[in-house]
């Protein structure tokens, strides 16, 4: 269940915010790990098994994982990073790797469960804290199972660490009125991102990188910037619904996207693109092979190693390995070049890195390396002519309304990491919120947004198709 | 600062204005025609309950379609949205769908005829294939092609050229092929079609040719026996018809359409034969045929059944079947009839044509027709 559909907006949402709130503090975390585990349960049937997995494995291994020091508890911590990651890579990857060595596997035909990557990050960050030390062993299960099952980040994230959230697990206290006006607004605000324009142009996108044929550069480009404009609303706007319905149940969880296509170079888009998966390879891989401390061809290597597993979080395909080799050549060609710290041509930086953001989504988003080579070949020689038919038709008035957008959020001017909702909304340079204007904006985004939701679902049967 | 245990009275109102708007929509609707109805099909059902059926993903699929149905906000903010985008930009709103000009027109006009360009080669054998197993036995096959409402009315514009690109293609394809010797193929020109239907032989907001423009079909078959229509078909009453191209966009919006067909004495009679798929054959017998004119198979699309063309065909011919597209692979039970037609419309004519090559899915057909 995604938080656009129907089911979720006009059924589940109310049914959570109804049943939830009324409750005393104590029945609130039940009655969120209850619907939770039915939010789950509505998107991938018996596939709850791995998630169920994962919680109880890194949950009862980690309550031995603090006390054991020496080889047993190396044995043990690495038992339990194999055990929680297990479901992960049976599914994920041992299937790609039977494919390429030509092997059957009875995971071949397994489907991925849903949201596997993010629940196996999250299960694997709290078994590295609490080894570490970071974070104390939790010894409540239900608390640990709702931080795990949790619906707002169950999904596709944001990737948040136990230690964000415990406090306000076992406090379970009642949220401000600003922080409901905050989390219901925002929560508007990203269906709006969501269904009004990364659907768009999601719609112009398929057409170009799920057909056949060879592309004119007019249709390569609109297809690779419609794809840059899809995946940047999408994901970011399915956080910004994430954050929004955590804050209504007084749950503050980590930012994810900061400007990221406002970036002038590729150093800082990752520091404002998925955040949260980038702090976490940074935290529990990067830095422990030792980051920059240990000179620059330790920290080359390092990158190298973070950026090919960030590569295969995404996918075990070549295109996405490609598109992760891309990025991390570019991080090294900036440190190699000292290129991150020129502070000048911002306006010719941000061009550059805008060029190069929508250029490296290609592979992203196809399917073949080889499909990628032939539509990055008819980007630079292709054919300067009307695109055909098929795209025609997809550009409609409101997947050009969406493709403008896109392409004015190239042009904002830059304002650090702040995003343009908290630019909005907030007093000012503090934290503090216009209520009315926020009010205001949530109310606007979320009409749109549930119009574009309901338009969307729309989809007439016809007898001509026969 | 959190308060305790007690949700501030602001932030009650929040959430309870929230959940209004959202459960609302539940109740406000049209007032006319469900969700299910607008769409053109069956309401989705919610699915039975059970211990099994909780870990299968698709009941929560069907319940989730159940639920989508029952939303009765949908229609309506569908056709509001579609109607002021149409009207404010002249542009339609679905991918569905194209506006240019005064006209609507469906998407797949301009996109289905190339989506693969190697059906052309097939196609040519196709064509040859089926005169050859006609040829053996003992029949006449026509494949008929109907043009779509962009060939008989292109768009106009500055991307009309490159919207009519892969069509253009096609209908090069077909006429080469039309002009083989012997071909069995018959393309209906567009020109005809608003002749004999006095310019209204297509519907405004319907992909489909009127009544009056399907005459030329019926023309068409009578000429090939060298027969004609002429005083066969009468003006019928005026009735609303709902555009399919108005259903694509949510657009309850009728138009007045004259009846035309034979006079109720020449009606021939139907029945209906099951042949082992959802959509059974029809046969008929006529009272009033042409002269001296064959029985008939005729397997057909939505241009004649959208139109309710099939007693105006059938009427034509003493006796015969009527078989829909999908119900292709076994037409034995439609009997052995002497004049084959396939009718089709042209955005699907080159796929259609290539599906009839040996050892397709089609095979089964090209026995019937092979056989005495």
């Amino acid at each position: 269940m995604v938080f656009s559909s129907t089911t979720f907006l006009f059924v589940f949402l109310p049914i959570v915010l109804l049943v939830v709130y009324p409750l005393r503090r104590v029945w609130q975390n039940v009655a969120l790990l209850v619907l939770s585990v039915a939010f789950y349960l509505w998107g991938a049937g018996s596939d709850i098994v791995y998630i169920t997995f994962v919680s109880l494995a890194s949950w009862f291994l980690a309550l031995f994982l603090a006390e054991r020091r020496g080889w047993s508890g190396r044995v043990l911590y690495f038992v339990s990073i194999v055990l929680v990651v297990s479901p992960l890579v049976l599914v994920k990857y041992v299937p790609v790797i039977a494919q390429v060595a030509s092997i059957d596997s009875v995971f071949a035909q397994v489907s991925l469960p849903l949201g596997i990557s993010f629940f196996t990050f999250h299960g694997l960050s709290y078994v590295m804290d609490v080894r570490r030390g970071d974070q104390p062993r939790e010894t409540r299960l239900d608390h640990y199972l709702l931080y795990l099952f949790l619906f707002p980040h169950q999904i596709a994230g944001p990737i948040v660490r136990y230690g964000e959230i415990r406090e306000e697990i076992k406090s379970r206290l009642r949220p401000r009125t600003q922080d409901v006006v905050y989390g219901l607004s925002r929560f508007g605000w990203g269906l709006f991102k969501k269904v009004a324009i990364a659907d768009q142009c999601g719609a112009v996108a398929a057409v170009v990188f799920d057909s056949g044929g060879t592309k004119t550069a007019a249709e390569a480009w609109i297809g690779a910037f419609a794809f840059t404009v899809q995946i940047y609303f999408d994901f970011s706007g399915y956080s910004d619904m994430a954050i929004g319905l955590a804050r209504v149940f007084n749950f503050h969880f980590p930012e994810n996207f900061a400007g990221p296509y406002r970036s002038v170079s590729a150093t800082e888009f990752w520091r404002r693109w998925h955040m949260t998966l980038s702090r976490w390879f940074r935290d529990y891989v990067y830095i422990p092979l030792g980051g920059n401390r240990h000179g620059p061809f330790r920290e080359y290597a390092a990158l190298l190693v973070t950026f090919g597993l960030t590569s295969l979080w995404h996918g075990a395909t070549w295109p996405y390995l490609v598109w992760g080799g891309l990025w991390s050549s570019a991080l090294m060609v900036e440190r190699l070049t000292g290129l991150r710290s020129v502070t000048g041509f911002v306006a010719l930086r941000r061009a550059l890195m805008a060029l190069f953001i929508i250029v490296t989504w290609v592979p992203f988003r196809s399917p073949t390396m080889t499909q990628t080579v032939e539509l990055w070949k008819a980007m630079v020689v292709g054919q300067w002519s009307w695109p055909g038919p098929a795209l025609l038709v997809a550009l409609t008035p409101l997947t050009l309304a969406a493709l403008a957008v896109g392409v004015l959020i190239f042009f904002l001017p830059d304002a650090g990491p702040r995003r343009i909702f908290d630019r909005i909304i907030q007093r000012g340079d503090t934290q503090q919120i216009n209520v009315r204007v926020t009010v205001a904006i949530g109310t606007a985004a979320l009409i749109v947004g549930v119009i574009m939701a309901l338009w969307g679902s729309f989809s007439p049967f016809l007898y001509f198709q026969f | 600062m959190n308060e305790p245990n007690r949700l501030a009275k602001g932030g009650t109102v929040a959430v309870l204005a929230f959940v209004a708007l959202l459960v609302l929509l539940w109740f406000v609707g049209p007032a006319s025609g469900t969700n299910a109805q607008r769409q053109n099909r069956p309401q989705a059902q919610f699915p039975s309950f059970s211990l099994a059926a909780a870990a299968d993903v698709t009941t929560f699929q069907d319940a989730t379609a159940a639920f989508s149905d029952r939303l009765r906000a949908k229609p309506s903010v569908v056709e509001v949205v579609n109607t002021a985008v149409l009207s404010l930009t002249g542009r339609s709103p679905s991918a569905d769908v194209v506006a240019a000009g005064d006209q609507l027109y469906y998407a797949g006009e301009f996109t289905e005829p190339c989506l693969e360009p190697e059906y052309a080669t097939w196609a040519r054998d196709s064509a040859r294939t089926l005169v050859k197993a006609a040829q053996q036995g003992g029949r006449q096959v026509l494949f008929v092609v109907v043009p779509s409402k962009s060939a008989a009315h292109p768009p106009t514009g500055a991307a009309a050229s490159a919207l009519l690109k892969c069509q253009r293609w096609s209908q090069a394809v077909l006429r080469d092929l039309a002009n083989e010797p012997g071909s069995p193929i018959r393309l209906i020109d567009p020109a005809d079609v608003e002749r004999v239907a006095d310019g209204e032989g297509y519907w405004h907001g319907d992909t489909h040719w009127t009544p009056r423009g399907g005459q030329a079909l019926s023309d068409l078959l009578a000429a090939e026996i060298g027969a004609s229509t002429k005083g066969r078909f009468v003006a019928g009453d005026y009735y609303d018809h709902q555009g399919d191209l108005y259903r694509l966009l949510g657009i309850p919006r009728l138009e007045k359409t004259l009846g035309w067909g034979v006079e109720a004495a020449q009606q021939p009679q139907f029945e209906e034969v099951a042949n082992g798929t959802p959509w059974p054959i029809r046969t008929f017998t006529s009272p009033q045929p042409l002269p001296e004119s064959p029985s008939l198979l005729m397997v057909y699309d939505s241009f004649v059944y959208a139109s309710g063309l099939e007693p105006s065909v059938a009427s034509l011919f003493p006796s015969g079947a009527l078989v829909l597209w999908d119900a292709m692979p076994n037409v034995s039970p439609a009997g052995p009839q002497q004049l084959v037609v396939l009718e089709t419309t042209d955005r699907l004519a080159l796929s259609r044509l290539a599906s009839l090559n040996r050892g397709g899915p089609n095979q089964p057909f090209l026995d019937y027709l092979a056989k005495p």
